[in-house]
């Protein structure tokens, strides 16, 4: 999370003695570290440098050729897809993309490369390419033919895909722990690397809510994002300090930052071990409100996180992992697997499994949907499983059989109206019959809830909770969405305000409709995680606050300091504010009143 | 075999990027002639789209035509044409 309770504003790395450079950015994940940069090149996922020997000559040229032909194929394809939809005869981009590929320089060039200096066809052709470009960028003085160089890197992107094996990044060699830094990280990067050898995150772009981000915190690995051109400032092996409080990244740091790391380092030691002593002791106020205090997980893996920080179960369990690295779809028997795993493991605490966010930004290979000029307003989600019932079944059987297994919720994200919940419903009836009739055992009451983050869902709120167990607010993207912000676009991130009045009143407007309901309401954003909104998300009654694992025991320990009558106190003055910046200075004046050290690990 | 030389002007707006640029190879690649463009120092084979875009050939740029082979007339006369009519790009020019 950052630093502050919203978002700031970022500015530019600055120069400082002679070697040293401090480059300032987003604080993504909290935490202190110090190691060894493993940059990964922006455009390619890696070039691997090997050696060959004079015998295995011929076998890489030809898996250089293979890797030509399947880019071809591929490329035709589309085209051919495109022509089609467009009906449209003239020649494409994808032509010009094509003769790219079988042109005779570059193959030849390559080849030769491979040949004379025995290196592999990635770096040959990565090689070939670049020296293309550079010559292309010298002679040009035309801006417009100068961008038209991004068409060679996009199928040098494609054809170096395809050498490695699709989204195989594997070969990246993180060999030792290492602080990666890349212009941004992609779930299918990072899914193939080893988890333990990442040490930090470091990113050009990106907010506190991107994939590095989310990572970073589930890993429990400090990070920072916006960093605008740390991929370019650092080399691989530099010496760096990611600082994951103040959002500071420190390229080769000088001995005097060196003891300054030693020494913060052992102060947020202390004060993590202060933390753990609450891990067995419940999330309730002194007066004895009691909230649920949930972890989100993206990995079955994290469930070891989950239970070591003392999250009572998971109030948000993403599904999207199962689709990663992967060309195909994830069946029914892998699915169910991986939901009874945490299920048995967290068992009797509830564990809320959301169904399939995905979309055109996301996974559409295997879904087999066309790109959407607008992937945040296009089809994802519920939209998506609603027309491919197919993948939804899938996921719905696997999901209605975990039950059995523990205490499953399922959770329906992205509803924006009341046909597409009742429509779900249906479906999930349906399947369950169809269970049923092939004797297959499923819980006997299986709650089915519903994210509310789309403002229709939130101003409706009241008419949504009829046909549901119980509701979530994903305040991530119920934000964008009021706030008609991209959080990932840095130039517009100020305005993802968590503390937007117009944010607090429809949250405020969505738990009151939960509680005229007697339903149950619950927040997995990373509102929750933040000791100023979760106070206030505390004063306006939710019943439970789901973040990541390592944000539970600061959060436990906020609620345990405060009483609930005092947070609602709170709650309703904030309710009487029209200005962000009035919310943020009164919240920081309480939280300093509440409790100084809840700050340390939150402060600038 | 004939060896034919033509001096031809870059007339579309934004040059010879990605499109004409393959547009012009297409061509080329119909005839068994070997067909190289030459700019300033430059010179390139012209069934090569990265050697084309290499040029970096923009909007009123003169580049030396050269057909080398049986149909080398023919060849010309097409590169010629496609010259001519701007690669058929609209002046707005966009993609």
């Amino acid at each position: 999370m950052s630093g502050s309770p919203v978002g700031r504003t970022l500015t530019p790395g600055r120069k400082k003695r002679s070697g040293e450079l401090v480059v300032s950015g987003l604080a993504a994940s909290p935490g202190l570290v110090m190691g060894k940069a493993f940059v990964i090149p922006y455009g390619i996922t890696t070039v691997s440098e090997k050696k060959l020997k004079s015998t295995e000559i011929d076998a890489e040229i030809k898996r250089f050729r293979d890797a030509l032909a399947t880019t071809q194929k591929q490329l035709s394809r589309l085209r051919d897809d495109l022509k089609e939809k467009l009906k449209d005869k003239s020649p494409h981009i994808f032509d010009a993309h094509l003769l790219m590929i079988e042109d005779v320089m570059v193959v030849d060039q390559t080849i030769s490369l491979i040949r004379d200096k025995l290196i592999g066809a990635e770096q040959a052709f990565s090689i070939t390419i670049e020296n293309i470009v550079q010559a292309i960028e010298v002679h040009q003085k035309d801006a417009y033919l100068r961008e038209r160089v991004e068409d060679i890197r996009d199928v040098k992107r494609r054809v170096q895909a395809n050498l490695m094996g699709l989204d195989d990044i594997s070969k990246i060699n993180l060999r030792e722990q290492a602080i990666l830094v890349a212009h941004d990280l992609t779930p299918s990067q990072t899914a193939q690397l080893d988890r333990k050898l990442i040490l930090g995150c470091a990113t050009d772009v990106g907010g506190t809510t991107s994939h590095t981000a989310i990572l970073s915190r589930s890993l429990e690995i400090p990070a920072v994002v916006g960093l605008v051109n740390i991929s370019e400032l650092v080399c691989t092996g530099d010496e760096l300090i990611v600082d994951g409080y103040s959002g500071r990244v420190i390229i080769k740091p000088r001995k005097m930052e060196v003891r300054q790391f030693y020494s913060r380092a052992k102060e947020y030691r202390a004060i993590d071990n202060r933390l753990a002593e609450l891990k067995d002791l419940p999330a309730s106020t002194v007066d004895g409100r009691y909230v649920e205090l949930s972890a989100n997980i993206e990995f079955p893996e994290e469930v070891d996180s989950v239970i070591s920080h003392g999250a009572k179960g998971v109030g948000l369990f993403r599904t999207e992992f199962l689709y990663l690295t992967r060309n195909d779809l994830p069946s029914e028997q892998e699915q169910y697997q991986a939901y009874s795993e945490v299920a048995r493991r967290l068992k009797p605490d509830p564990v809320i499994i959301r169904t399939l966010d995905a979309g055109a930004d996301k996974f559409s290979r295997q879904l087999n949907i066309a790109p959407d000029p607008n992937p945040f307003l296009g089809d994802r989600a519920i939209r998506v499983c609603l027309k491919r019932k197919d993948i939804f079944r899938t996921q719905l059987r696997a999901l209605l059989r975990a039950t059995t297994q523990g205490n499953i919720k399922i959770l329906l994200p992205f509803i924006s109206t009341i046909e597409e919940l009742k429509k779900s419903q249906a479906f999930i009836r349906k399947v369950r019959r169809e269970l049923i009739a092939e004797k297959v055992p499923t819980a006997e009451k299986i709650e089915v809830g519903i994210m509310i983050e789309v403002p229709s869902a939130a101003l409706m709120a009241e008419d949504f909770i009829t046909y549901a167990d119980f509701i979530s607010i994903g305040t991530n993207d119920l934000i964008q969405y009021v706030m008609a912000v991209d959080r990932g676009n840095e130039r517009v991130a100020y305005l993802y305000q968590p503390l937007n009045p117009a944010v607090i009143r429809l949250i405020d407007h969505v738990v009151k409709a939960a509680k005229r309901r007697n339903t149950w309401v619950g927040v997995c954003g990373e509102m929750a995680g933040n000791p100023y909104t979760a106070l206030l998300l505390v004063g306006l009654g939710v019943d439970e606050l789901s973040t990541s694992p390592a944000a539970i025991p600061g959060i436990k320990k906020l609620i345990r300091t405060i009483s609930y009558k005092e947070a609602r106190k709170v709650a309703q003055i904030v309710l009487s504010f029209n200005s962000v910046g009035k919310i943020k200075n009164y919240l920081s004046s309480r939280i300093e009143e509440i409790d100084k050290s809840l700050i340390e690990l939150y402060a600038e | 075999m004939a060896q034919l030389q033509k001096e031809l002007t870059v007339l579309n707006k934004l040059g010879l990027h990605a499109r004409p640029a393959a547009l012009l190879v297409q061509m080329t690649n119909r005839f068994s002639s070997e067909v190289t463009l030459r700019k300033n120092d430059i010179e390139i084979n012209a069934k090569s789209i990265m050697g084309i875009m290499m040029l970096a050939a923009e909007y009123g740029s003169t580049l030396l035509v050269t057909a080398v082979g049986d149909d080398a007339e023919d060849a010309l006369n097409a590169i010629q044409e496609i010259f001519n009519r701007k690669f058929e790009e609209n002046d707005e020019g966009e993609e």
